[in-house]
């Protein structure tokens, strides 16, 4: 046994033990993490990883980034084969994957993907150190050096290792390998034959060898770990429709997530999975406004604090300082609107606003901290049903001069509307509430509401931690709704459709629900409203805002722009729209919320909507409508007179407007 | 040492005019049902002011008595979750009145019953009536010092309850010996939030009731001021745009319609 053979048993046996210690350090709050449901159904899981790790869907979004990633996984992956044979070489040189093709095609694969490889690496390389996009801010730049070096030693090693093969004529493969061979040539006209030739073999395959050794043990510590755990954390992905929060038990001694002990498996997976890549921040509004919240420093401090509480030496009570107030602010918590940007964002499916909930459970229930705003709206709902204490209205008031009936127990109607508390008790949404009821009677639609029966569906009490509020009102609406017959809900408000729609099954209420844009939608494709539309109408330009809880939330983007061009709209698409909407910042309780003056979403978004030109804004949630016309005037205000306001409407109402029926019961707008 | 603190069970001052209605026979204001009574903010001061004193007096009993006609439970139990030891509910149809003096001839009585008090916190006043009379009157009976409108309050040694007064240009600090009265005002804050636990132990604990005549309050004077009429504020909002040539006109035109409409007055009339 050569002392070289000896030395590479002993390298690669204390790699192995290093980065198996590492490893274990990780594993292990993993493993003691309680576990959730999350290994079937099979195929939809494996299907998504298929589509989402070979197929790069979401990283395909920046197509720079998702083709430069691509070359690296696959290239990644291919030179597998290299890492074989450099061990198997190395520990017996009978070693070969001859059989499988490795003097033919494997060979050529090795050399093709060697260079896409270093094409991959020289792009981010550029992406980091020439580009810079700001979603990087706050990412490990460092770590990302380290593995770029790595990476391309590997390759480097590997690829000058054959190239001294074949210039030391110990190699017939030329043919196969046309890379090494070019570099192979140069090294020969340069004098590097024979036993130099096979010397630089060996010190090049050590390069290799180590690059590869080093690589397994840095891997723990960093964020190139989604490698090995990006798979699982994607199969493990969270399945239920995505306006479904986990309804907690609450006797359960400790509620909301206070200690990182408590995190289940997969939410602690997520914090490995993390790639620091920035889509997430990049997209979130809290970021853009200037508050403390930026999805990707949230996981990564979230990782920090799980290894610094329960890696070395196990769980230590107290170790690593507190979750809440230590590793991530209070003030972070709550900047959140829960407008799912960041997990659409995500290439590996992490899931970022369950854990802030989560928090914000510990928050509301336990500590009893929530902030100001927030917390007079809820106890409002406790009080009276609904979040808008000072209203000057009951729940009638906006319908008493209309046509419209008060289902009562035991009587049956077609489409039951959900009224929601802001178009019942907020003067300028009750519009909405009116144009939409103008339409239905229009359309003969047999409809009925709750009238007094109607309470807040809990949506912002939930969002904003306070389960057991929203358990309370879940449960009564559940029971109100039970003793009436209707066919379907249909709601102004996206987040009563969500709730409504995906929450209240737990509760043993499950609906038909369509949001106020899906039903208007059906009628005018049915023709029931054509007929009435004016025809003298000019085109209006007119841009929309996706509202996140009907948008990302329940997938629905196109009925409300259907509805806007039967009324005679041109739509012009903001530069953030669809998938990609820009939160109005009234999400999650943020509605609510006192907003500093400097950091308002709502003056974002209004700025972007300006940027279309188009005289009216148009959305379909009464929250994003109070939002946006604050954020409308107060861009008004700050840009002079340079442009007129910006109408902020309903779909409702621009479809009412161009409606030929005369009506004494339209306000004057 | 245990200190009561007095409640009330009033309409929500919140309520919507449009859900009000006046019962004309018996000079009462009706709530229809969908809106809820809420306990009197300034007495979920007095009951914050008390939860702060055993931040420090760890074995402050603290009891929460009120008397009326009828009650929410679930909204008067609010005061348990938040941490009361005990909640004493004085029923009796006498007591849905305006008049002060049978309320706090019942709440002094009560808190007799219970062996007296170390102190007293009330809130300033109703939210639905404003008399805020009743920590007077109970000062009376209980023959106790009444220091109001407190925004911070103190039990120093044991002995002693010193508080911080608010004043409209500042504040002062006043003190008397236990046992005593104290009001509370808005300026000492806001409630705290119960957490779910205590919530869920309070839905399992149930308030003491007491019917009055258990109580053997004495009969209160006959003081009671008669209630000749009652009405609901009409308000609604009219808007006239003033249209003149320029902005002096403009301005004129202004002030002779807020003279013509009656919205001033000049003051050689008053």
């Amino acid at each position: 046994m050569s002392i070289e053979l000896v030395l590479r048993l002993v390298v690669l046996l204390g790699a192995f033990v290093w980065a198996g210690f590492r490893f274990e350090q990780l594993a292990r709050p993993l493993l003691a993490a309680p576990a959730e449901a999350r290994l079937r159904p099979f195929l939809p899981r494996a299907w998504g990883v298929v589509v989402n790790i070979l197929g790069h869907a979401r990283l395909m979004r920046k197509p720079y980034s998702g083709l430069m990633h691509m070359m690296m996984l696959f290239g990644f992956l291919f030179l597998l084969t290299a890492v074989m044979q450099v061990f198997g070489e190395g520990v017996s040189p009978l070693f070969t994957l001859a059989a499988i093709g490795g003097r033919t095609w494997i060979a050529l694969g090795q050399d093709v993907f060697a260079v896409l490889l270093l094409t991959g690496v020289a792009m981010a390389t550029y992406q980091r150190v020439v580009w810079k996009p700001a979603r990087f801010v706050g990412s490990n730049q460092r770590d990302a050096a380290i593995i770029l070096s790595l990476i391309s030693a590997v390759v480097v090693g590997m690829l000058l290792q054959n190239s001294c093969h074949l210039a030391a004529g110990r190699d017939a493969l030329a043919a196969w390998r046309p890379v090494s061979s070019a570099i192979a040539s140069v090294l020969v006209a340069c004098g590097v034959t024979g036993a130099i030739a096979i010397a630089g073999a060996t010190a090049f395959a050590w390069m290799h060898m180590l690059a590869i050794l080093a690589f397994l043990v840095y891997i723990p510590g960093s964020k190139h770990l989604h490698v090995i755990v990006g798979v699982p954390n994607v199969y493990f992905r969270d399945l239920n429709s995505a306006g479904r929060l986990v309804t907690p038990d609450l006797e359960q001694p400790k509620l909301g997530l206070s200690d990182i002990a408590q995190l289940g498996r997969k939410q602690a997976l997520d914090l490995y999975a993390c790639t620091e890549c920035g889509r997430c921040q990049e997209l979130c509004p809290a970021y853009a406004s200037g508050k403390p919240l930026s999805p990707k420093l949230l996981i990564m401090n979230m990782r920090d604090h799980l290894l610094e509480a329960q890696g070395a030496g196990g769980h230590r009570e107290g170790a690593g300082g507190p979750l809440i107030g230590g590793a991530i602010s209070e003030e972070t918590i709550w900047s959140c609107t829960t407008c799912r940007a960041c997990m659409e964002a995500c290439p590996l499916f992490i899931e970022h606003v369950p854990k802030i909930v989560d928090m914000r459970r510990h928050l509301s229930m336990e500590a009893g901290r929530v902030p100001d705003g927030i917390s007079g709206a809820m106890l409002s709902v406790e009080q009276r049903g609904h979040p808008w204490a000072g209203t000057r209205f009951s729940r009638l008031d906006w319908c008493r001069d209309l046509d419209v009936r008060v289902l009562a127990p035991g009587e049956t109607t077609d489409t039951l509307l959900w009224v929601g508390c802001t178009a019942a008790f907020d003067a300028r949404a009750q519009k909405v509430a009116r144009a939409l009821v103008r339409l239905l009677h229009g359309a003969g639609v047999d409809f009925a509401i709750l009238g007094d029966a109607e309470s807040c569906t809990g949506d912002a009490a939930r969002r904003t931690g306070n389960d057991y509020l929203f358990q309370l009102q879940a449960s009564a609406n559940v029971e109100t709704l039970n003793t009436r017959a209707f066919r379907r809900i249909v709601s102004i408000c996206p987040h009563c459709v969500n709730t409504l729609k995906n929450e209240y099954p737990d509760f043993g209420g499950s609906y038909d629900v369509v949001h106020h844009s899906q039903l208007l939608g059906e009628l005018m494709g049915q023709g029931h409203l054509r007929s009435m539309l004016r025809g003298d109408r000019e085109a209006l330009a007119i841009t929309f805002h996706d509202p996140c809880y009907l948008g990302r939330y329940n997938g629905e983007f196109e009925a409300p722009r259907a509805v806007l061009a039967g009324a005679g709209a041109a739509i012009a698409e903001m530069e953030r729209s669809h998938g990609r909407s820009f939160c109005c910042g009234g999400g999650g309780g943020r509605a609510f919320a006192v907003e500093p003056p400097d950091q308002r979403v709502n003056v974002l978004r209004a700025t972007q909507a300006r940027a279309t030109s188009a005289a009216v804004v148009a959305t379909a949630c009464p929250f994003c409508l109070l939002m946006l016309d604050d954020g409308c005037k107060a861009v008004a205000r700050l840009e002079g007179d340079s442009t007129p306001l910006q109408q902020v409407r309903d779909i409702a109402e621009i479809l009412d407007d161009a409606m030929r029926v005369a009506d004494e019961t339209r306000a004057p707008t | 040492m245990r200190a009561v603190v007095c409640l009330k069970q009033v309409i929500d001052p919140l309520t919507p005019a449009t859900s009000l209605a006046l019962d004309v026979q018996d000079m009462k204001i009706r709530v229809r049902a969908a809106a809820p009574p809420v306990i009197n903010g300034f007495d979920e001061q007095g009951i914050e002011a008390a939860l702060r004193l055993r931040e420090t007096i760890r074995e402050l009993e603290i009891v929460c008595i009120a008397a009326s006609e009828r009650f929410n439970t679930d909204v008067m139990k609010r005061a348990l979750a938040v941490g009361a030891d005990q909640l004493i509910l004085v029923q009796d149809p006498s007591l849905d009145t305006w008049n002060s003096y049978p309320v706090a001839y019942a709440l002094a009585a009560a808190i007799r019953q219970i062996g007296g008090a170390d102190l007293v916190l009330c809130g300033r006043q109703g939210s639905d009536w404003d008399n805020g009379l009743v920590p007077y009157i109970l000062a009376d009976l209980l023959a106790m010092p009444l220091l109001t409108l407190a925004k911070r309050v103190n039990i120093a040694d044991g002995k002693r309850v010193e508080i911080e007064r608010v004043l409209a240009d500042g504040s002062m600090t006043m003190e008397a010996a236990l046992p005593a009265i104290v009001t509370v005002t808005s300026e000492l804050g806001a409630l705290r939030m119960p957490s779910v636990a205590a919530r869920l132990t309070a839905a399992r604990k149930q308030p003491r009731q007491i019917a009055l005549a258990d109580l053997g309050a004495g009969a209160p004077p006959a003081l009671a001021p008669e209630v000749i009429d009652l009405a609901i504020p009409v308000t609604g909002r009219n808007c006239t745009f003033i249209e003149a040539a320029d902005g002096p006109g403009a301005g004129v035109r202004l002030a002779e319609t807020l003279l013509e409409t009656g919205a001033v007055r000049l003051g050689m009339e008053r």
